[in-house]
C-alpha cells in the first residue's frame, strides 16, 4: 500500500480543483484548528486556505512580541490583510515597598466576585510571595529597559494599509491573553499569579504619580506610536481597556491624537478606570465631578459617527463591594444626539430615568441595542407621580414598549433610588444602602404585570445575569452542566407559562418547577 | 403552470460524444445551459445540434443529471444564500449524502462539472462533502484522506506554524 502510495503521480483529484472551489471548501470548515491543520497540508491548500486566517495582530511590551508584529507586518499577504492590531497592556504596578504591596493585597483577598487569587491568608506566605513578586518585577523591569519599542512599532503599524481597528486590550483570567503571549518567556512573569490581582493594578497607559517614568512611557509612548502612524480617517474602532482617567487631564499627547480620529469612529469601547487617589474622591467614593470630565465628554461627543458606544467605569473599589456610578449625563448630555448610533452600553452608570428616555427620543430611528450592567437608576418624581413603591419593570417596559429596540439586555445587580429621587451627593444615606434589584425581580415583575414585554426579553434578561448564574452555581454545586440544563428548563417553563398565561388570563404566579429555586434565590439575595 | 404543456426536450453532449435527451426545466438547473438556450431559438433544438458539454464526460454527465432530476422542483436559490453558507453549517440532506456516496475521484469530476455547469447547489454540496472529509483531521490526516503530497521543506512548515498563530479572530 505505502509502495503504491509513493509511486502514484504526484497531482491528486484534490489538487485539480480550481482554487475559488477550495476556497468555498475551506469556508465550510467550523473552526481555527481546521484551517491551521489544512495550511499545514500543502503548498497549494496553505496559500488558498490563508483568507480565513483572523484579521487580529496582537503584541505586548515584550521585545519577542515587538518583534513577531515587525514579521507581520513585513509579510506581503499580512500587511494587507490584517485590519486590527490590539496592543496587551498588562503589566505589573510596581510597588516599592512591602507594607503598600501588602495593602493592595488585603484589597485583593477580599475580592467578592469570580475566582480568588491563587494565596495562602497566612503571613509566612505573604512574605515568600513577596520576594516573588519582586523577582517577576525585576523581569518586567529588564524586559522594558531592553527595549526601544515605540518606533518600530509605530513603523510596524504603518505597513499595515487595510488597517482600521485598534484596541489596548488589558487581560485578566477571566479572559486570557493569546496564546502566543501565554508562551513567551518575558511576558509570561507579567501575566501569572500576580496578573489576576486587579485590585493590586495599576492602570498601565498613563499614570505618572505610580509608574517610574521607564515603566509608563512605554505603555503612553506605544498608544501615541499606534495613533501616529495611521491617518485620522482610516480607524473605525478604538477599544481601550482601562483607561485611566489621567489621560483626560493635563497636556496628553494621546489625547489630542484621540480628539483627531473621534470624527471617523464608528465604534467607541472605552472603559474608563478611576484612582482612588484621583483628587475629587470622598473618602471611599469618587464624587460626581471627578467622573464627569469634560475632557471625556468632549471626546464622546466629537464622535459623531458613532454607530456603537460603550461606556464603562471601573476603581479598585469595585472589587471591595464599593461600587461607584457615573451620571449618564455627563457622557451621554441631554441635547447631543448622533445620527448613526445602533448600540449603546453602559456599564456602572448613574441613569436619571426621564433624561435617559430624552435619550432614547432622541436616537429612536437608530438605536436597536440597549446594553445595561450594574447601574443606579434614579427614578424621577417629575415622570411618575403616584407614591408608590418603584419597581423594576416601570422603568424597562416603557422603554421596551415605547421605542423600537431589538434588544435589551440587563446584567449584574441594579440600583434603584425611589423617588423623592435624588443623587448621590445630597443624600448619602440612600446610597449606603438603597435597595439591590436582581434581574429575577425582573421577571417576576414583568410576570405579574405583563405589560407587553416579550418572553424572549425576558429570557434573555435572565440568562444575561450573572447573580443569576451563580445563584444557579450555588444551588448545584458549581456544577456547570447542570446550570446550563437548569437554565433551558428555566426558560422553557416561562416559555410555558407565557402560552398558558395566554389561555387563562387570571393565573399570576409563575408556575415554574423551579420555583422553589427562584424562591431561595430572592430569599438567598437578602446580602 | 409549467406543468400545462408537455416538458420541452432538449439535447447536451458529454465530451465524448454521448447525447442525452432531458427535461429543458432540468437542464436549466445549469446557469450555463440556461444561458446558453437563452441565445438559442427553440427551432434550433434538435438531437443533432445537441450542446455540447466540453468539459464533462458521459459517466459524470449522467451523475449530474441524475442530480438535477431529483432537485428539478427545489426552489431557486435566494440572494440569501451567500450568507447562509457564511454560516458554516454543513449539513447535507440525506438523499445527497447517498448521491455523494462515490469514490473521490467521481467526487471531484463532480464538483469540476458543477462548477463549469454553474449549477451552485450541487456545487455547495459537493463542498461540504469534502469539508467534512477535512473536519477534524490532522494535516497528516488529510494528506491520507486526499492522497497528497506534503511538498513542505521542514523549514517552510515550521513558517506556516509561525503564520498560523498571527493573526487571530475578532
Amino acid at each position: 500500500m505505502e509502495v503504491t502510495l509513493q509511486s502514484k503521480p504526484i497531482e491528486a483529484p484534490i489538487q485539480s480543483v480550481p482554487a475559488e472551489v477550495l476556497l468555498q471548501v475551506f469556508g465550510y470548515l467550523p473552526s481555527k484548528s481546521d484551517i491551521s491543520s489544512v495550511r499545514l497540508v500543502c503548498r497549494l491548500f496553505s496559500d488558498v486556505a490563508r483568507s480565513f486566517l483572523g484579521t487580529k495582530a496582537t503584541f505586548a511590551l515584550v521585545p519577542e512580541s515587538i518583534a513577531r508584529l515587525d514579521e507581520i507586518s513585513s509579510h506581503p499577504f499580512f500587511s494587507q490583510h490584517i485590519t486590527t492590531i490590539a496592543f496587551v497592556v498588562n503589566v505589573f504596578r510596581p510597588f516599592d515597598n512591602h507594607r503598600e504591596w501588602r495593602h493592595a493585597m488585603s484589597c485583593t483577598l477580599q475580592y467578592p466576585y469570580g475566582t480568588p487569587p491563587e494565596i495562602d491568608h497566612s503571613r509566612e506566605d505573604w512574605g515568600q510571595s513577596w520576594g516573588h513578586y519582586r523577582k517577576l518585577l525585576a523581569a518586567q523591569d529588564a524586559a522594558f529597559k531592553s527595549i526601544e519599542p515605540s518606533q518600530e512599532v509605530e513603523i510596524a503599524c504603518k505597513r499595515f494599509s487595510k488597517l482600521q481597528n485598534l484596541e489596548i486590550r488589558h487581560y485578566d483570567r477571566a479572559t486570557p491573553p493569546p496564546h502566543h503571549l501565554c508562551n513567551n518567556p518575558a511576558f509570561k512573569p507579567l501575566n501569572r499569579r500576580h496578573g489576576d490581582f486587579s485590585g493590586c493594578w495599576a492602570l498601565p497607559v498613563y499614570e505618572p504619580g505610580f509608574f517610574s517614568p521607564k515603566l509608563t512611557i512605554p505603555g503612553v509612548y506605544m498608544v501615541s506610536s499606534m495613533l501616529s502612524a495611521t491617518s485620522e480617517t482610516q480607524l473605525r474602532s478604538l477599544r481601550i481597556d482601562a483607561l485611566a482617567m489621567d489621560i483626560f487631564d493635563g497636556e496628553c499627547e494621546v489625547y489630542s491624537q484621540l480628539m483627531k480620529i473621534a470624527p471617523h469612529l464608528s465604534t467607541l469601547d472605552l472603559l474608563i478606570y478611576v484612582k482612588h487617589e484621583q483628587e475629587g474622591f470622598q473618602g471611599w467614593f469618587p464624587n460626581h465631578s471627578v467622573l464627569a470630565n469634560k475632557r471625556a465628554r468632549r471626546l464622546i461627543c466629537s464622535a459623531s459617527n458613532l454607530e456603537d458606544l460603550k461606556l464603562g467605569f471601573f476603581s479598585v473599589f469595585h472589587n471591595r463591594g464599593y461600587p461607584f456610578y457615573a451620571e449618564a449625563k455627563s457622557f451621554v448630555p441631554r441635547g447631543q444626539a448622533w445620527p448613526r448610533l445602533r448600540r449603546v452600553y453602559l456599564s456602572n452608570v448613574e441613569v436619571v430615568t426621564f433624561m435617559f428616555m430624552d435619550f432614547l427620543v432622541a436616537h429612536i430611528q437608530t438605536l436597536k441595542v440597549l446594553e445595561l450592567g450594574n447601574c443606579l437608576m434614579i427614578d424621577n418624581p417629575e415622570w411618575r407621580q403616584e407614591e408608590q413603591p418603584c419597581i423594576w419593570s416601570d422603568f424597562f417596559i416603557p422603554m421596551v414598549t415605547t421605542f423600537p429596540i431589538e434588544k435589551l439586555s440587563l446584567f449584574g445587580r441594579f440600583k434603584l433610588i425611589k423617588p423623592p429621587g435624588r443623587g448621590l451627593q445630597e443624600n448619602p444615606n440612600l446610597f449606603v444602602n438603597p435597595p439591590t434589584i436582581y434581574a429575577h425581580d425582573v421577571v417576576q415583575d414583568v410576570a405579574v404585570q405583563d405589560k407587553g414585554l416579550t418572553v424572549g426579553r425576558t429570557v434573555e434578561m435572565i440568562v444575561s445575569s450573572s447573580d443569576f448564574n451563580s445563584f444557579l452555581e450555588f444551588q448545584v454545586g458549581g456544577n456547570l452542566d447542570l446550570v446550563l440544563k437548569l437554565k433551558e428548563e428555566i426558560i422553557q417553563d416561562l416559555l410555558d407559562y407565557y402560552v398558558l398565561k395566554r389561555e387563562k388570563e387570571d393565573s399570576v404566579a409563575i408556575p415554574t418547577r423551579h420555583v422553589d429555586y427562584l424562591k431561595s434565590y430572592v430569599s438567598g439575595g437578602s446580602y | 403552470m409549467a406543468e400545462s404543456k408537455p416538458a420541452q426536450k432538449i439535447w447536451i453532449r458529454s465530451n465524448d460524444d454521448k447525447t442525452f435527451e432531458i427535461d429543458r426545466d432540468v437542464g436549466e438547473r445549469s446557469v450555463l445551459i440556461k444561458n446558453l438556450l437563452e441565445d438559442v431559438g427553440d427551432a434550433d433544438l434538435s438531437e443533432e445540434n445537441a450542446i455540447p458539454i466540453q468539459n464533462v464526460n458521459e459517466t459524470v454527465l449522467r451523475k449530474v443529471i441524475e442530480w438535477c432530476e431529483h432537485h428539478r422542483n427545489d426552489p431557486p436559490a435566494s440572494q440569501d444564500e451567500e450568507s447562509d453558507a457564511r454560516k458554516k453549517t454543513t449539513e447535507i440532506e440525506e438523499w445527497d449524502q447517498k448521491f455523494m456516496q462515490v469514490d473521490q475521484e467521481m467526487l471531484f469530476e463532480i464538483i469540476l462539472a458543477a462548477n463549469y455547469l454553474d449549477i451552485k447547489a450541487l456545487l455547495d454540496v459537493g463542498c461540504k462533502t469534502v469539508a467534512n472529509m477535512i473536519k477534524g483531521k490532522s494535516p497528516e490526516e488529510i494528506r491520507k484522506t486526499f492522497n497528497i503530497t506534503n511538498d513542505f521543506s521542514p523549514e517552510e512548515e515550521e513558517q506556516i506554524r509561525r503564520e498560523n498563530e498571527w493573526a487571530e479572530d475578532r
